[in-house]
């Protein structure tokens, strides 16, 4: 039932992107409406200051994880339906989880980088 | 249609594949009367306007599910559509989409039932001889009957295939039919191949492929509601996921009588004479 795991997950990572992005959105973005966090977020001292604390820092990888998976997930799932073969299916797959996994990487880069500085 | 219109323009959509190059559509002029069908008409006009039109029909009366269609851009049955009850003086014929053609209005309804083989439609027994030599009486209540009595009307007339938009975009997906059929008999409380079965039908056509679109409830003549039937079997597919694999459960079934009344001694017949 490896399949329905994943698509599991897939509805899993949605509601987790929802939460985390949330989180982001009521920080970074929506502090003015909502009275939450700094009075300027997204200042560069801001930023650096949440990207060393270790709370912020699994916040942003689970958003990353839970965003990636989300839509590359999706976006597979659109491809196969019109995907023929089951080798073609298969080489769908392989670019999905190497470019996931990539895409990761490239991006949890920065994070876990201040993270660790 | 007006309540004084005594004919109705039907707009039917040829193709013969040996023939033609692209489907083409004709018309005809059919004189109506109360409580006539699509069906009627076309037979109306194979056997007096167009002897060469070609359609599929059998029982008349909505069991079948021979005459599936696309009238007036919606798929129903010919047989069970009566021409007053769309309202309108010009009625458009179409085969059934989502499926190939074999000639004008007739499909070809072979991929639909491979499909529908594939996800075992039928009781299996965990012992293989019991499925072809029955030894028991299996027990059932009315409420396990419930569970998949709905699901049981399906007379495979391809209509929720017609109208299924990932039957459209995606030629391997097994379908409402199937899946509905699927949780048919995984929902069966004498059946015992539901592991084997979700298996098929989780695959990358399978039933996570379904949008919820709904559109196979709606135009089903049947009302067996397969897209009830695939978000339970998703259900069942996520609660054997997230539980592991597990033994089915062995199914009920009558004990042996420990005792029998003896049979009422009935006189031997005696003809008169």
């Amino acid at each position: 039932m490896l399949k329905t795991r994943m698509h599991l997950l897939f509805l899993l990572a949605a509601v987790g992107t929802a939460v985390f992005l949330g989180i982001h959105m009521a920080v970074q973005h929506l502090n003015r409406v909502l009275a939450t966090g700094d009075a300027n977020p997204t200042s560069w001292l801001s930023m650096i200051g949440r990207a060393t604390q270790s709370g912020w820092v699994v916040i942003y990888i689970l958003l990353l994880v839970f965003g990636i998976y989300h839509g590359l997930y999706g976006l597979r799932g659109i491809i196969i339906e019109m995907t023929k073969t089951d080798k073609a299916i298969a080489i769908v797959n392989w670019i999905f989880i190497v470019g996931g996994i990539v895409l990761f990487a490239w991006a949890a880069y920065v994070p876990i980088a201040l993270a660790i500085k | 249609m007006p309540d004084n219109a005594t004919s109705v323009t039907y707009i039917v959509q040829r193709y013969d594949p040996e023939k033609d190059k692209q489907p083409h559509m004709q018309e005809f002029t059919v004189q109506t009367r109360r409580g006539m069908t699509i069906l009627d008409g076309l037979i109306f006009i194979k056997e007096n306007l167009d002897s060469t039109l070609a359609f599929r029909t059998s029982c008349r009366m909505g069991i079948c599910g021979s005459c599936g269609m696309f009238i007036n851009n919606y798929p129903r049955l010919a047989c069970h559509t009566q021409i007053a009850e769309l309202e309108s003086a010009v009625i458009t014929v179409k085969p059934l989409p989502n499926s190939p053609i074999i000639k004008d209005l007739a499909v070809d309804l072979q991929p639909m039932f491979e499909k529908h083989k594939s996800i075992r439609p039928y009781i299996v027994q965990q012992n293989k001889a019991e499925e072809t030599n029955l030894t028991h009486e299996y027990v059932q209540t009315p409420d396990q009957v419930e569970e998949y009595e709905q699901f049981s009307y399906c007379i495979k007339c391809g209509m929720c295939i017609a109208a299924c938009p990932t039957s459209a975009s995606d030629a391997k997906f097994l379908g409402p039919q199937a899946l509905g059929q699927a949780y048919r008999y995984c929902a069966d409380s004498r059946d015992a191949g539901s592991a084997a079965r979700l298996k098929i039908t989780e695959s990358n056509h399978g039933a996570w492929r379904c949008h919820l679109a709904g559109a196979c409830s709606e135009v089903c003549p049947k009302g067996v509601d397969p897209g009830l039937a695939i978000q339970l079997l998703k259900n069942k597919m996520a609660k054997q996921a997230l539980s592991g694999e597990k033994k089915e459960k062995p199914i009920a079934i009558y004990p042996e009588p420990k005792e029998t009344k003896p049979k009422v001694q009935v006189p031997p017949f005696t003809a008169k004479k």
